[in-house]
């Protein structure tokens, strides 16, 4: 089951409004019940395969309290820690194992399996107390919402909020229904619309001309974020429907004026996740190394990054290329800082042309990922600049039919951006003394929306464009 | 009152939101299929007169109907002076919803054969009768009922892939009429069911929803969701096949194969059957009867590997369909043309296929531009060279010229 599908529409209101109306000690199983049928619609036994590997985490969970501060915790959380890093492994080098052959692949692997190994993680540290009961875990593991592609919640953030639900809050849901809204708009609208310009450029680099070049170059950041974006909207507007607050994956990465601050707003569970339980403890390991051992950790980190999205040479390419970004703005920011102190008109032209430099970075990183290979992606690098003299037959070119709807991605970029300030700042939940018309209007609104959206979902083609970070 | 104010306010705000929405799928681009037919108690489904709206699936083409119900400019019920009118019956292929009203076949036919007659007092007015769906029977009872009032004198009517298959009840599962032979004579089919609404209040009550839902993106969007999506999803919820009841029919097997079964073989006698009906129709109206059969997309298909690909996957030999119709043509004494070799000479010798639109692939589906040029060209030739209407009118355009001519000082 397709987030992006009207089935996934139907499942989501069924699920929510039963979750409304049991009691509160059956929420839980509910949850449980709900994500493991979710999960089974993609494939069974995956499912049960994600059931064994809870079952092995709750139970190591359990033994590693037990066993604290002995050293036979400290041997079995690196068993079952080696244990989940194959498992991953295993599965994500599988279609290059088996080359050419189709293999299933567990969804959302990655997400719950880093899931677990937080939770382990966090016991052995004494972080967090193991969870004693097994519904919960169960379903703090499988919650389908956060499985498809993240965000990555840590247990001493999900539990709580599930063991202690709240009560029933029109808000809440109303927020939950705006942010699911919002993520569709951001795929359907922008991130679809734009991937016709990026597909555009990447099907015409013999051309001749530099247009396809620039527009995939530029573009497909910004297909990515909203896509990307889109995803963890309406996987945090379920959890919010269904009672769980979900922390962030993004925080206006593009407004980043450096390459290490665009890592921390872009895909921040998973980078809060490394810097934690991998970075760190490299680090820490690698300190009397001295620069070597931040360059060494920074770069390792950021192939782990690249790698994780697949063995292949353009994301091995793509988390290199970060890795050496990274190195060189971290090793230059001290005297970069203490330049511009003494500089302050040319900090103030670095606060501007920082982000401009830093989405050219992350452009060049992305044509890697988006590359179908090493040699695309140097050829679509190098025709950056090739020809610029057709610039006008070249744009007609771009947005001749089928691409010639697709600009609507560009308002609908600037809408959902000024949507994510709103929500961000101020909240999508209606303000408390609101006039009691206002309030009618917004839940009329509301239920207007989701019947046009799941309308567009009955009407639209089955198999269209699914989520690009679905599949890591 | 104040919770009739509160309301009032909220239904405004509603219908504000709904505006919006429509505004937005139509920045966005966003069209589904509009509706172009009505109802009809003969035809069982025809075009609406006066109905207009967008064809997306093939291309984006906005189309109107004229006031008839016809794919063509607004006519008269009796021809001018000096007008000599072609009809032509088809399917969707001469309909061309696909393309600019004046790029369509019939309209490019008119032209050309005005072109010929240039300068004479003689002009020729081509009638577009096809219609998107349009079986050998509809097209039959199309020429029975509606076409004589324009007083053709010509006749081409276009049979194509799905002509058999379309044929017989055997192997057709559509809502259209049929014909049976009973005692060696073809009569309606008994089971035949006419549309429940096609009184003229039901029609007309049907027309006016049509012609507002073709306005509003969001109510064509309820349409389409409500009629395409509803049946997927059912069929979801089913977790099985739904049973047809009949078997499905390859319409190219009847196409490029003789007939495997007894059904085909009977499909086959029934098109024939109405086919002679139509020639008899025509003969008693006075009218020239011209066959034409318009072929499949892998005949026009220029690029060669892929139609010796298909012949050879499928196991086809020659082209049994438009040999037949072409025996069946020399049978009843009346002139056939035969698209295909001619098209796709025109889609080589062009290296560019005849069908196909920028959302669709290439070489599949109805005629482009470039097709309906290619075919126009194609019937305007071969009318010229054998069309006895079209003959003596030249001769007498001739004589016409050549008395002006002898009368210029």
């Amino acid at each position: 089951m397709q987030f992006f599908s009207f089935d996934f529409l139907l499942f989501l209101a069924i699920t929510a409004i039963v979750f409304r109306v049991i009691p509160r000690r059956w929420r839980g199983h509910w949850i449980l019940l709900a994500s493991y049928a979710f999960y089974c619609t993609w494939d069974v036994r995956m499912a049960i395969l994600l059931l064994v590997a809870t079952v092995f985490c709750f139970v190591a969970g359990l033994q590693i309290r037990e066993l604290r501060n002995r050293k036979a915790a400290s041997v079995l959380t690196l068993g079952a820690v080696s244990a989940f890093v194959l498992y991953l492994a295993f599965f994500k080098a599988r279609p290059l194992i088996a080359s050419g052959a189709s293999v299933a692949i567990p969804l959302g692997i990655s997400y719950y399996t880093f899931r677990l190994i937080s939770y382990l993680l966090d016991v052995y540290w004494g972080k967090y107390d193991a969870e004693r009961q097994f519904v919960p875990f169960a379903a703090y593991v499988a919650f389908f919402p956060h499985l498809v592609a993240g965000p990555i919640q840590r247990a001493s953030s999900f539990l709580p909020q599930l063991n202690a639900p709240q009560n029933w809050q029109s808000n809440s849901v109303l927020a939950g229904l705006a942010r699911i809204m919002l993520g569709f708009f951001k795929k359907s609208v922008v991130a679809d619309n734009l991937g016709l310009f990026v597909d555009y450029g990447y099907q015409h680099m013999q051309s001749g001309s530099a247009i396809p070049h620039l527009a995939a170059f530029y573009l497909y950041p910004l297909q990515l974020y909203a896509d990307f974006g889109g995803l963890t909207d309406i996987a945090i507007g379920t959890g919010l429907l269904l009672g769980i607050e979900s922390p962030e994956n993004f925080d206006l990465p593009f407004w980043a004026t450096s390459i290490t601050e665009f890592w921390r707003r872009w895909h921040m569970t998973l980078t809060s996740f490394l810097r934690d339980y991998v970075f760190i403890p490299l680090r820490m390991a690698t300190r009397s190394w001295g620069q070597f051992g931040l360059i060494l950790s920074l770069i390792l980190i950021m192939l782990l990054i690249g790698i994780w999205h697949g063995f292949s040479m353009g994301f091995l390419a793509f988390g290199l290329f970060h890795g050496i970004a990274l190195t060189i703005d971290t090793m230059s920011s001290s005297r970069c800082k203490k330049y511009y102190q003494r500089n302050p008109r040319v900090a103030l032209t670095a606060a501007f042309f920082g982000p401009v430099l830093t989405y050219n970075i992350v452009s060049v990183g992305n044509t890697f990922f988006r590359a179908p290979s090493l040699g695309s992606a140097a050829q679509m690098l190098g025709g950056l600049t090739s020809n610029l003299t057709h610039i006008g037959s070249g744009l007609s070119a771009l947005v001749a039919p089928p691409n010639h709807y697709a600009w609507v991605a560009f308002p609908g970029l600037v809408l959902a951006e000024i949507a994510d300030w709103i929500r961000s700042h101020k909240g999508l939940k209606l303000p408390a003394l609101a006039p009691r018309w206002i309030r009618w209007s917004a839940y009329a609104c509301m239920t207007l929306t989701c019947i046009f959206v799941a309308l567009l979902f009955l009407a639209r083609q089955p198999g269209a464009d699914p989520f690009v970070y679905a599949k890591f | 009152m104040r919770n009739f104010r509160d309301f009032v306010l909220a239904a405004v705000c509603v219908i504000a939101y709904a505006a919006i929405w429509e505004m937005a799928l139509r920045m966005v681009g966003v069209r589904y299929d509009y509706s172009f037919y009505q109802a009809d108690p003969v035809l069982y489904a025809k075009y609406r007169p006066n109905a207009e709206g967008w064809e997306v699936k093939e291309s984006e083409n906005f189309v109107r109907m004229n006031s008839f119900g016809m794919r063509d400019r607004e006519r008269t019920l009796t021809p001018a002076q000096g007008t000599t009118r072609i009809a032509v019956l088809g399917d969707s292929l001469e309909a061309g919803m696909q393309v600019p009203l004046e790029k369509t076949m019939a309209q490019l036919l008119e032209h050309i054969l005005n072109d010929k007659f240039t300068g004479s007092r003689h002009s020729i007015e081509v009638l577009n009768f096809a219609q998107g769906g349009a079986t050998i029977a509809q097209e039959c009872l199309m020429l029975r009922d509606r076409v004589w009032a324009f007083q053709p004198q010509i006749v081409i009517l276009f049979v194509g892939s799905t002509s058999i298959p379309t044929a017989t009840r055997q192997l057709s599962a559509s809502d259209t009429p049929f014909y049976i032979f009973s005692g060696g004579r073809l009569i309606p089919d008994p089971k035949n069911q006419p549309p429940a609404d096609s009184s003229s209040e039901a029609i007309r009550q049907h027309d006016a929803v049509s012609n507002l839902m073709n306005r509003y993106r969001l109510l064509l969007l309820v349409r389409k969701a409500t009629q395409d999506g509803v049946d997927r999803e059912r069929a979801k919820l089913s977790f099985m096949r739904r049973p047809t009841g009949q078997r499905q029919y390859n319409p190219m097997d009847t196409w490029f194969q003789p007939p495997a079964t007894a059904e085909e073989q009977n499909a086959w006698y029934v098109a024939e059957g109405l086919l002679s009906l139509a020639i008899e129709d025509a003969r008693h109206h006075g009218a020239e009867f011209w066959l034409a059969s318009s072929g499949t997309e892998i005949e026009d298909n220029p690029n060669a590997s892929q139609r010796e690909a298909f012949f050879k996957e499928h196991n086809y030999g020659v082209t049994y369909a438009e040999n037949r119709f072409g025996v069946f043509a020399t049978t009843e004494g009346i002139p056939y043309i035969r698209l295909e070799p001619d098209l796709l000479q025109y889609a080589e010798s062009n290296m560019t296929p005849v069908r196909g639109f920028f959302n669709t692939q290439p070489n599949r589906g109805h005629w482009n531009e470039r097709g309906n040029s290619a075919v126009a060209c194609i019937v305007a030739d071969r009318l010229l060279k054998g069309s006895d209407v079209l003959r003596s009118l030249a001769e007498a355009s001739s004589s016409v010229l050549s008395d002006s001519q002898k009368s210029t000082p």
